[in-house]
């Protein structure tokens, strides 16, 4: 019998830490085939296309302040759909971080998991990592759509700052409702409050003027109105805070820490 | 050196003020393939989940090749492979998959997937979506998780439930051959005792929260006392006829019981019921089975 259990022990690998790869490559594995994927490519494909339906439908007038030449093209198009990406953003946001953990609750895989030798810290931390590079990729492709637009409508040069800024800006801003969210999926099994929650704070955090411009959803709204350069359209009382880019940066990155820390600690002391 | 695989001392969960899991002292040994035995909802998930560092106790401790967990568990949930109640599974992907997101956790060579699927005999449909699988594929492939990462011991919570006679059969042969041919220790519940006798080397039954018994089957099984069960036709009668034999006897409806299966004590008896002109029916030996013990020792400790 020592024989025996001496051959299975020198077969097992020595115990070791497990790399932050073999967790972001496990998730990869596990968000295959799921509605994670298309949804960061629909996003924006969704916000493109509804500019395209927008100037189809009544283009002329509302081009009127770029033939003038009161407007630029940016500000055409983004004060079109601006506002629109600003929802988009949030409600993306929320649909990702639910899809990312529900599958696990759906699959009962908290309990195998996290009997592994995984640190419960990691499998949110990356959790976390994945959902916000989900979402980077639907604001790059945001911009390109922007783009797209411009191009199609023949709107002048192309602004390469704003256009980078607005790829950057409220994708970072974003980050805080995408870890509240994450924060939130996890601790429930069913998603519907989270997705509740999700939806509707967008619609309320946009527009009212009574939240500080420092909490997550206001943030968003900021850093949009940074990137096209003043007041989105569809936005009103909407307008250039205190908040430089730097600062939306900064509160964004505190939130982050906070909110993901947090959810983090939540997910160690859970009982599965 | 210490050869205990597990070890709980005190291991307690408590909901409220109901616990769930009382004062619990398992002893799994090394190359046993330890039976879990208990009724459902007598604590045999709760207990597995604290093993697993999944859930905190609210006393006692718990150790796995004497590392504590959950405060130690990082060091030793690698020898550990564990198939916690229903099994878990991704139903969008495919068995393989499913194997590889373990595997690439435990940062195991794809090589060892295919060797897994091959002991539970899963490798034709391997490609197969795991949400399509039958109820025993799923099992067979939770079991494939635990074995993935080569582990030193393997927990298995009612490995056989919701299956049909054929997977029952066939999980139990695969339990039975993980000591033998991969050293590996098993702790392995169930609800049903005959399932246990016919793997299990060690026995803990649990009722109730609380450990009524642990140790060898062996011992388990030379609980089942015979005895001699004699039918006749005027019980109260025939009481008092063989009162000869002092107090081994006792009356069980239209019988007698003799403690004991010495021949000349049941032939005293039947001489003595045919002297006094009792009719006797059938005289018959009797042996209490594993069930009866079984049930014998929750209903003591139900009424203790």
């Amino acid at each position: 019998m020592s024989e025996l259990t001496h051959a299975a022990r020198a077969a097992a690998p020595a115990p070791r830490r497990t790399p932050v790869l073999a967790y972001l490559a496990a998730d990869w594995r596990r968000m295959r085939r799921t509605w994670l994927l298309p949804l960061t490519l629909m996003g924006p494909l969704g916000v493109t296309l509804m500019g395209v339906i927008l100037f189809l439908m009544a283009g002329e007038p509302r081009l009127k302040g770029f033939r003038a030449g009161g407007l630029t093209g940016w500000e055409v198009v983004t004060g079109e759909l601006g506002m629109v990406q600003v929802l988009a953003l949030g409600l993306g946001a929320a649909l990702l971080a639910s899809m990312i953990v529900d599958v696990e609750h759906r699959s009962d895989t908290w309990k195998q998991m996290l009997g592994l030798p995984v640190s419960r810290g990691m499998v949110y931390g990356v959790k976390f990592a994945w959902a916000a590079a989900l979402l980077a990729v639907s604001s790059v492709l945001m911009a390109v759509g922007y783009v797209a637009l411009m191009v199609w409508l023949h709107l002048g040069p192309l602004p390469w700052a704003a256009l980078a800024t607005i790829a950057v800006l409220p994708w970072v801003a974003t980050l805080p409702v995408l870890a509240f969210q994450l924060l939130l999926s996890t601790s429930m099994r069913n998603q519907a409050l989270p997705l509740a929650v999700g939806v509707l704070t967008p619609i309320f955090g946009m527009g009212m003027s009574t939240m500080a411009a420092w909490m997550p959803w206001r943030l968003i709204t900021q850093a949009m109105t940074v990137a096209v350069g003043g007041v989105v359209a569809g936005g009103p009382g909407e307008s250039l805070t205190w908040l430089t880019p730097g600062v939306i940066v900064g509160l964004s990155v505190a939130w982050v820490v906070v909110l993901v820390s947090a959810g983090a600690v939540l997910l160690a002391r859970r009982e599965v | 050196m210490n050869d205990l695989v597990v070890e709980t001392k005190g291991l307690t969960k408590r909901y409220g003020k109901r616990a769930v899991v009382d004062r619990l002292d398992l002893h799994v040994e090394r190359g046993q393939i330890y039976g879990f035995l208990g009724l459902n909802g007598a604590g045999k998930t709760t207990t597995i989940r604290m093993l697993m560092g999944l859930i905190h106790p609210s006393a006692g401790s718990a150790r796995l090749f004497g590392r504590a967990v959950p405060a130690e568990r990082m060091q030793v949930m690698r020898r550990v492979g564990a198939l916690v109640e229903s099994p878990s599974y991704y139903a969008h992907l495919s068995g393989w998959d499913n194997l590889k997101v373990v595997a690439t956790l435990l940062d195991v060579p794809d090589r060892r997937i295919g060797e897994v699927l091959a002991i539970v005999r899963l490798t034709g449909d391997a490609k197969r979506k795991a949400g399509d699988y039958s109820l025993g594929m799923k099992q067979r492939l939770g079991i494939a998780a635990a074995l993935i990462g080569s582990p030193d011991l393997v927990v298995l919570d009612e490995p056989t439930n919701g299956l049909d006679p054929a997977g029952i059969h066939e999980i139990r042969d695969l339990i039975r051959r993980m000591p033998r041919e991969h050293g590996i220790t098993v702790l392995v519940s169930s609800h049903l005792l005959a399932e246990i006798d016919q793997m299990a080397t060690s026995v803990g039954v649990i009722h109730g929260g609380r450990l009524i018994f642990q140790g060898r089957i062996e011992e388990l099984r030379a609980r089942s006392r015979e005895h001699v069960r004699v039918e006749i036709d005027r019980p109260a009668d025939a009481l008092v006829a063989a009162s000869g034999l002092g107090a081994r006897l006792t009356e069980a409806g239209d019988a007698l019981v003799l403690d004991s299966t010495s021949p000349s004590d049941a032939a005293n008896l039947v001489r003595a019921l045919v002297a006094r002109d009792i009719g006797v029916f059938r005289v018959e030996e009797r042996r209490l089975s594993l069930e009866d013990i079984f049930l014998e020792l929750t209903g003591e400790a139900g009424a203790a």
